[in-house]
């Protein structure tokens, strides 16, 4: 599954590095708010899944570890975990 | 006292227990937000005279308007500016700057390793280095000079190299009383936002709650959207601002909010589609087509809401005190339905750009901004955004303007993005290229496009190439990067030339 994402975003984002690592946060390579929003559109279309509004928060899909985790929750009907507790006034990654 | 500072004064003394602004952090009233701002701009002014630069790279929220309005009170100049610039960029800007101060996120610390970086993480963490003593009381006000330099705002537009627009107390009275003309915002609207501080649009929301005493809510990201939805739906927002991406995220469920009576919209001419989902989404609400620049104050023109049917796709009428004409390539002025450049005179215009005195008088020549943008105006006087000037190129004598293309080839069912440039052509100087994003299981072939753009645009303008991809390059600010998008093209095709594209010779 984790190679599915991984060449997934890094066929559907050209603009991020080949050698993504699964823990590096997409944030820190470039990624805009712009493409977070495509990122969960494309994600809804790929996975035929409902992205609710209440699980899109930071730190959600800052990494592809942590969109793995996030679509396996997802698939399986498994309750997606409350988001990272980061305070921290900033952007998504 | 002009500008920002001054209309915040008189709003703090006319309401002071009205809730002024509010993150997801903290709110203050505006007797509790002024007193802040005062006691920032006390300690930004003791240490140096006026006209000092004032870096404010934290992303938009409570602590960096509460900096933005101190800095202006202490005399001081305001540069908004976004955290996530590339270091290679940041290197050239500071040194053009020369700012006194910069607040920043301890995130940005260790990458801009600079001593005069003062680290603000939350609301909290001004108090380090804001002065005790409460505001107004001792304090000089500064003068009534409206040429007197209040912000610095860099814009990135399509081009690589970002230039600082120089932002003056008149031009922001004339902006306010141009948009307040023809937006009905006043003390009882509660604004939402997620548009960034470096950018006027963003700022524009501050200057209204500041001079109307509206109430302004800020979350810096749209897709913080637990806490978004919960701010829609209980702390009674009546009023959206954003571009149209936002809304994209925003309306995608069609889940209504009858409470939004009003919806300002810029930066980017939004889809028909997404316009139908706006109406649905917030359906007692006026929607405001708005078109501007940087230079400009942030506004030039708003579409009157009545008119959202009537004249779709148009960028509406010039805001009060603003003059615009439309000139060719001679200088000549054009009349109805001809395309040509965007010209703009008013006092919002603004005098020049930050350290580039050359680029400022190839710009603003006779006090008429040369906006860069193609447009045509209908007999009512209507105007309508065809695209960027400096994307225009010629194939076969005829001028071809891309973003005219490429909205018709949005439009296209099955087409999710679209970006045209030109590729050097013996022949024809140069052959029109479509890069097409096609939807998750579209089938369109490049022929397919074709034959629909032979029935949607003019003979000469029908693209003579078409090439999937997976992604058009865009700016954070949404707008095409047309010289990454030549790299990539030519890259991918220099490997795999022939599988992704078909050449078709017309």
């Amino acid at each position: 599954m984790e190679e599915r994402v991984r060449e997934l975003i890094l066929r559907n984002f050209p603009s991020l590095p080949a050698n993504l690592g699964n823990t590096d946060f997409l944030r820190e390579n470039g990624f805009t708010s712009l493409l977070f929003v495509e990122l969960i559109l494309l994600l809804e279309t790929e996975f035929g899944i409902e992205v609710l509004d209440e699980e899109i928060g930071p730190g959600r899909f800052a990494t592809v570890e942590r969109i793995v985790e996030y679509l396996q929750c997802k698939l399986h009907g498994r309750p997606v975990p409350p988001l990272p507790s980061c305070k921290q006034p900033g952007p998504t990654g | 006292m002009l500008g920002p500072s001054s209309w915040l004064l008189h709003t703090a003394s006319r309401v002071p227990q009205k809730e002024a602004i509010f993150d997801e952090e903290v709110s203050l009233s505006f007797q509790a937000f002024y007193e802040d701002a005062a006691g920032m701009a006390e300690s930004l002014r003791s240490e140096g005279e006026p006209g000092g630069r004032v870096m404010i790279a934290i992303p938009s929220g409570v602590a960096s308007a509460i900096l933005y309005f101190g800095t202006m009170i202490a005399e001081q100049v305001a540069v908004p500016f976004n955290p996530f610039i590339t270091p290679e960029q940041l290197g050239s800007l500071r040194r053009e700057i020369g700012p006194r101060w910069i607040f920043g996120p301890s995130t940005l610390k260790k990458i801009w390793k600079d001593p005069r970086f003062l680290t603000i993480d939350c609301y909290k963490d001004l108090s380090r280095w804001k002065c005790t003593s409460k505001g107004p009381k001792g304090f000089v006000y500064p003068d009534h000079d409206p040429s007197r330099l209040l912000n610095i705002v860099y814009t990135s537009g399509t081009t690589r190299h970002p230039k600082g627009v120089m932002l003056n107390g008149g031009n922001l009275e004339a902006v306010m009383r141009g948009i307040l003309q023809a937006i009905a915002i006043d003390e009882e609207s509660r604004i939402f936002t997620t548009l960034p501080f470096f950018h006027t649009y963003g700022l524009s929301q501050l200057w209204l709650m500041a001079k109307t005493g509206a109430t302004l809510a800020i979350v810096p990201d749209i897709t913080r959207m637990t806490t978004i939805k919960e701010i829609l739906l209980m702390r009674k927002i009546n009023t959206l601002a954003g571009v149209p991406y936002h809304f994209a995220l925003l309306t995608r469920r069609g889940d209504r909010i009858d409470s939004i009576r009003l919806v300002t919209i810029a930066g980017e001419a939004p889809s028909r589609q997404l316009l139908q989902r706006m109406k649905r989404s917030y359906p007692k609400a006026p929607i405001h087509i708005m078109y501007g620049l940087t230079e400009a104050s942030t506004r030039l023109t708003t579409l009157p809401s009545e008119d959202l049917e009537r004249k779709q796709g148009s960028i509406g009428l010039p805001i009060e005190g603003v003059e615009l004409k439309i000139i060719d390539d001679e200088g000549r002025e054009l009349g109805v339905h001809e395309k040509g450049e965007l010209m703009a005179r008013g006092e919002n215009i603004t005098t020049g750009y930050w350290k580039k005195e050359k680029l400022t008088r190839q710009t603003i020549i006779d006090g008429w901004l040369h906006t860069g943008d193609i447009v045509e105006k209908d007999k009512e006087g209507y105007y309508y955004h065809i695209g960027r000037k400096d994307f225009v190129f010629k194939s076969g004598g005829e001028k071809i303007v891309p973003a005219f293309i490429e909205r018709a080839l949005r439009e296209i069912e099955g087409i999710r993005d679209a970006a045209v440039f030109g590729r050097k052509d013996t022949f024809m100087g140069n052959r029109i290229c479509a890069v097409v994003v096609k939807a998750k299981n579209s089938k369109l072939t490049d022929r397919g496009i074709l034959s629909v753009c032979q029935s949607r645009l003019d003979r000469g303008w029908i693209p003579h190439e078409v090439i999937f991809a997976e992604e058009i390059p865009r700016s954070s600010s949404g707008k095409i990067l047309y010289e990454t998008l030549e790299k990539q093209i030519s890259q991918s095709e220099g490997r795999e030339y022939g599988r992704k594209s078909e050449r078709i010779d017309s």
